[in-house]
C-alpha cells in the first residue's frame, strides 16, 4: 500500500468507525428507551441517543479535514482539534449515560428479586 | 506537550471504559431477557480494541514521533550533511521510521474500525432478541 492508498485507508477507517460507534451508541439508547417505555422508569435514554452525536461530528471533521484540501496549517488543526474535544466530550456523556442506565437495571434487579 | 494528542488518548480511554461498563449493562440486561449467551463479550471485545487502539497511538506519539524528530535534526548537522554514506543512512532511518508510523496508524484505526463493528453486533442482537 503506498503512502496516499494508506492516508485514504486511514481516513476511511476514521469516519467509518465513527459512524458505526454513533450507531452502536444510538441502538443502545433505542435499548434504554424500551425499558423507560415498558417500567415507566427514567433509563436516560435521551441523553444515550443524544451523547453519541460528537463522536458523529468527529467523524463528519475528519471527513472534511480529508476531502477539502486545507492549505492554512492553522485551520487544519483547528478542525482537528475541534473533532477531538468533540469526541473526548461525547465519549465521556455516553460513559455517564451508560453508568446511570446500569445503576438502574441494579434497581429493576433488586425490586425483581 | 501536544495537548491534541492528550484529548484523543483521553477520549479512548473513556471509549474503552465505556465498552466495559456497556458489557457490565448488557450482561445485566441479557438476565432480564431471560437469554444467558455470552453478547457482553463483544464489548469487552471493542473495549480492548480501543485500548490497543490508544496505546498503539501513545507509543506512536511518545516513542516513535520524537525519534523521527531526533533522526531528522541529524540530517541537518554538518557531519552528516557533507557526507554522502551517513546522509544516506539517516535518510534509510527516516524512511524507516516513517513507514513503521505508517503501519500503526493503519493498525489503530484498523482497530478502531473492528471495535465499532462488535459493538454494533453486540447492541443489534440484543435489539433484535428483545423486539422479538
Amino acid at each position: 500500500m503506498n503512502a496516499e492508498n494508506t492516508q485514504i485507508y486511514i481516513n476511511a477507517a476514521a469516519i467509518a468507525g465513527g459512524v458505526i460507534f454513533w450507531a452502536a451508541f444510538l441502538i443502545f439508547g433505542m435499548i434504554a428507551r424500551r425499558y423507560h417505555v415498558v417500567f415507566n422508569k427514567n433509563t436516560f435514554h435521551t441523553l444515550l441517543i443524544a451523547a453519541p452525536s460528537g463522536i458523529l461530528a468527529y467523524s463528519l471533521l475528519m471527513a472534511v479535514k480529508s476531502a477539502v484540501i486545507i492549505k492554512t496549517a492553522a485551520l487544519n488543526s483547528g478542525i482537528q482539534t475541534c473533532a477531538y474535544v468533540l469526541l473526548f466530550i461525547s465519549c465521556f456523556l455516553c460513559l455517564i449515560s451508560i453508568i446511570k442506565f446500569g445503576m438502574l437495571i441494579n434497581e429493576l434487579q433488586k425490586y425483581k428479586g | 506537550m501536544n495537548y491534541d494528542a492528550l484529548i484523543y488518548e483521553s477520549a479512548f480511554l473513556i471509549l474503552a471504559i465505556s465498552g466495559f461498563a456497556m458489557a457490565v449493562v448488557l450482561f445485566k440486561l441479557t438476565s432480564v431477557a431471560g437469554r444467558k449467551q455470552g453478547l457482553w463479550i463483544l464489548p469487552v471485545l471493542a473495549a480492548i480494541a480501543v485500548l490497543t487502539a490508544g496505546g498503539v497511538h501513545v507509543y506512536a506519539n511518545y516513542n516513535l514521533l520524537p525519534k523521527l524528530s531526533v533522526t531528522m535534526n541529524t540530517m541537518s548537522t554538518s557531519g552528516v550533511l557533507f557526507d554522502a554514506v551517513k546522509s544516506a543512512e539517516v535518510k534509510a532511518n527516516v524512511v524507516a521510521i516513517q513507514k513503521h508510523l505508517s503501519g500503526i496508524k493503519v493498525l489503530s484505526f484498523s482497530l478502531f474500525l473492528i471495535a465499532s463493528i462488535l459493538l454494533l453486533l453486540s447492541t443489534s442482537i440484543y435489539l433484535r432478541w428483545i423486539s422479538q
